[in-house]
């Protein structure tokens, strides 16, 4: 086999197992992907009028004061001209077995004008070191509340 | 060395299958799949990588723009064909020459294509004597069509003035 051909069933393989594992990152019931699950997510991340950045935490102590492993906060922003378009967001890790863990939301705020009805929302959600650690962290994902159909919103 | 490498990936997945997930067994087989296709998509002699060949092509990479332009056509009437192209941005202070870089894409067969230079600008400060330029690389779709565009990298000349080795 020539080293093109080679290449080429590498690049195919590599591709067929891309999409393979794509179906096996199913959103839950009732969500869907804002943000696709991905390998490598860079520090801040937008797409589908959400962004997100992402952080590195100290670890929760443990009983003998020690702290555990470095966890990940992650703040997700999101804003629009109609506050009913507004739905909830929640980042999901995977981890290298595929094992699905969803970020504990924490503070959040939002703030609009009732007159001109934008509106602007922020939240912060974390995933615990003594969770799963970063490094054991193999995708990455923001998930949305699917939109409701009596939704006053765009479909 | 590919084909080598693939064989004896492929015996590590099935010796290992009884105790992964598919899950598992999937991403460690793309990960060397992809390691596999790296180490393939070699600089050419007296060059290296200064960003490695990505096949997420388009967007922004720190000082480099992968984008596809609009490109004219030879006849009129013809439609206009995508085009590749390539913005690399650098600068430094006075005294301090431009490395030089060029893009490069692979097709779906690994063959390097370079791409053209295009046009070039550049700009100095007078008071500090730092500056800036900007290089426009483009692949006319003569040479590889949009669609048949697998990686693009960028590579950086070696011992050359502005080089980032060493």
């Amino acid at each position: 086999m020539s080293d093109r051909q080679a290449f080429s069933d590498a690049l195919d393989e590599l591709e067929t197992a891309r999409a393979d594992l794509e179906g096996m990152l199913d959103p839950a019931p009732g969500w869907e992907w804002a943000h696709e699950p991905r390998r490598n997510r860079g520090s801040c991340a937008a797409a589908g009028g959400v962004v997100a950045n992402t952080l590195r935490t100290a670890g929760r102590e443990g009983p003998d004061g020690v702290p555990g492993p470095a966890g990940l906060a992650i703040t997700i922003a999101q804003g629009g001209s109609r506050s009913t378009c507004a739905r909830k967001c929640r980042p999901v890790a995977y981890d290298r077995d595929g094992r699905r863990y969803v970020f504990q939301g924490g503070s959040s705020c939002s703030i609009g004008s009732n007159e001109e009805d934008y509106w602007v929302s922020g939240g912060s959600h974390r995933l615990h070191g003594d969770v799963l650690r970063e490094e054991d962290i193999a995708f990455l994902g923001i998930e949305i509340e699917e939109r409701k159909a009596d939704a006053d919103g765009p479909a | 060395m590919l084909n080598r490498a693939a064989q004896s990936q492929e015996s590590i997945v099935t010796d290992t299958a009884t105790t992964q997930t598919p899950f598992a067994a999937t991403l460690r087989r793309i990960e060397e799949l992809e390691r596999l296709v790296e180490e393939t998509l070699a600089p050419e002699a007296g060059w290296k990588w200064w960003r490695e060949p990505s096949d997420r092509i388009g967007g922004i990479q720190g000082p480099s723009h992968v984008l596809t332009l609009g490109w004219p056509p030879e006849e009129d009437g013809d439609e206009w064909a995508p085009c590749l192209a390539v913005y690399v941005t650098q600068g430094g202070e006075e005294g301090v020459a431009p490395a030089d870089r060029r893009a490069v894409a692979f097709d779906r067969e690994g063959v390097r294509y370079v791409f053209e230079g295009c046009i070039h600008g550049r700009a100095d400060r007078e008071d500090s004597g730092g500056w800036v330029e900007a290089r426009l690389f483009r692949l006319p779709p003569e040479t590889l069509a949009r669609a048949d565009v697998a990686y693009v990298g960028i590579e950086e000349k070696l011992g050359a003035a502005g080089s980032t080795d060493g």
